[in-house]
């Protein structure tokens, strides 16, 4: 397999995973009530998400302009990222994420803890930035600010809050169960996650149905339908398992077994969203089935 | 929404001039139309002759009026013969297309 293409999806699995972890940490800020210790907690890891995304977007700089000009030797590489970066369209995009991702970084450092007004704050530079990623995609060949461009935005937001909640509330919150709430907490990020899945089904749809061409055939003919199958197979197992955590959340009888299996459930799912950030990595850096 | 039937692409030839495996007089230019717009300083045509030389040093251009058309000027008159037009296609989307089509010249 080329290494260039699984060097550009490392750089999009890394992207995805910082990206997806910013949402979950600001939405765990919110449902805790931005209390101690979480206010520091949160902002530590917000840091290292953002610093992840600055060294994923520079490592996407080289790969853009590897990509656009078909060299692959790294000093070839480097001599014509000038070029890319500042004399083409993709290059702006970047640059527009790239100057945003630093901002934040800059801005979290600077930050004592995540409160609700710096939370507001970064919910709209977050959402701005999935309006650039939308626009640096496969949505950007239909041209500027359109429909595609919008739903492919919805997809990412909605991806984002949907596998961020679950991945740091299953791996970060839940590893200090003893000191909250667990019932509660969990009734309030299985309402975010339930709101954030519609709008991940709806963009996904439409997503895929641009992505095919419309038509189903090309699903089992490439190798972008057979990683959107894969991808499928993986929401509908972290919908499964999101589901039966529901169900067990709204049972009236809470004990600490019912707990212990919440968690459980909950740390699986958070694996599977991993998986399917790396599969949505894979799907964004390969040819749409549609015209192959 | 629904009714959108294009899918996510690359930028693919979509009319060239002339036209594929077409017999024709000697062209004056040599011209391209993508399905996507092109990142022109990355995209190119090039002429080459029967024995795969490249001909004339002209480079190709981009319409500044429309982003999905590529045009190569040929120099004089071409002799008669096979020709190969080798184009590289960056598209907006980040990814970059290459292949060739043949035409010959009366």
């Amino acid at each position: 397999m080329d290494k260039l293409f699984l060097l550009r999806v490392l750089a999009s699995a890394v992207y995805n995973l910082a990206y997806s972890g910013a949402w979950g940490a600001l939405l765990a800020g919110w449902w805790l009530a931005y209390k101690a210790p979480w206010e520091l907690r949160l902002i530590r890891l917000l840091r290292g998400l953002a610093v992840a995304l600055v060294c994923a977007l520079a490592a996407q700089s080289w790969l853009l302009t590897a990509s656009l000009s078909g060299e692959s030797g790294f000093a070839a590489v480097c001599g014509l990222m000038r070029q890319a970066v500042f004399e083409t369209q993709p290059g702006h995009v970047w640059a527009a994420q790239f100057l945003l991702v630093v901002v934040i970084a800059a801005t979290l450092f600077v930050l004592r803890g995540l409160t609700k007004r710096s939370s507001s704050l970064l919910v709209i530079a977050f959402a701005l930035l999935a309006a650039f990623r939308a626009a640096s995609g496969h949505a950007a060949s239909y041209g500027n600010l359109t429909v595609q461009e919008a739903g492919q935005w919805v997809h990412l937001l909605s991806m984002a809050v949907w596998s961020g909640g679950v991945l740091v509330s299953g791996l970060l919150v839940m590893n200090e169960a003893v000191t909250l709430e667990v019932q509660e907490y969990g009734l309030k990020l299985s309402k975010g996650a339930t709101i954030a899945l519609a709008g991940v089904i709806l963009s996904g749809i439409y997503n895929a149905y641009l992505g095919l061409g419309g038509s189903v055939a090309p699903l089992t003919r490439s190798q972008w339908g057979g990683t959107l199958i894969v991808k499928l197979i993986l929401v509908l197992t972290a919908l499964a398992l999101g589901g039966w955590n529901r169900s067990r959340l709204r049972r009236g009888a809470w004990d600490e077994e019912s707990e212990k299996g919440f968690i459980r459930s909950l740390r699986m799912e958070a694996v599977v969203m991993i998986l399917i950030l790396i599969a949505s990595a894979w799907l964004a850096n390969s040819p749409p089935a549609g015209e192959m | 929404m629904i009714g959108a039937s294009r899918a996510w692409a690359h930028a693919r030839p979509k009319v060239m001039v002339p036209a594929a495996d077409s017999t024709v007089e000697s062209p004056k230019k040599i011209s391209m139309t993508f399905s996507e717009g092109l990142v022109a300083q990355f995209s190119s045509l090039k002429l080459l002759d029967g024995k795969g030389t490249a001909v004339g040093h002209e480079k190709s251009k981009a319409n500044p009026s429309d982003a999905k058309v590529l045009t190569l000027d040929v120099p004089g008159p071409l002799p008669a013969g096979p020709y190969t037009v080798h184009w590289v296609a960056a598209a907006v989307d980040g990814h970059r297309m290459e292949g060739e089509y043949k035409f010959t010249v009366r």
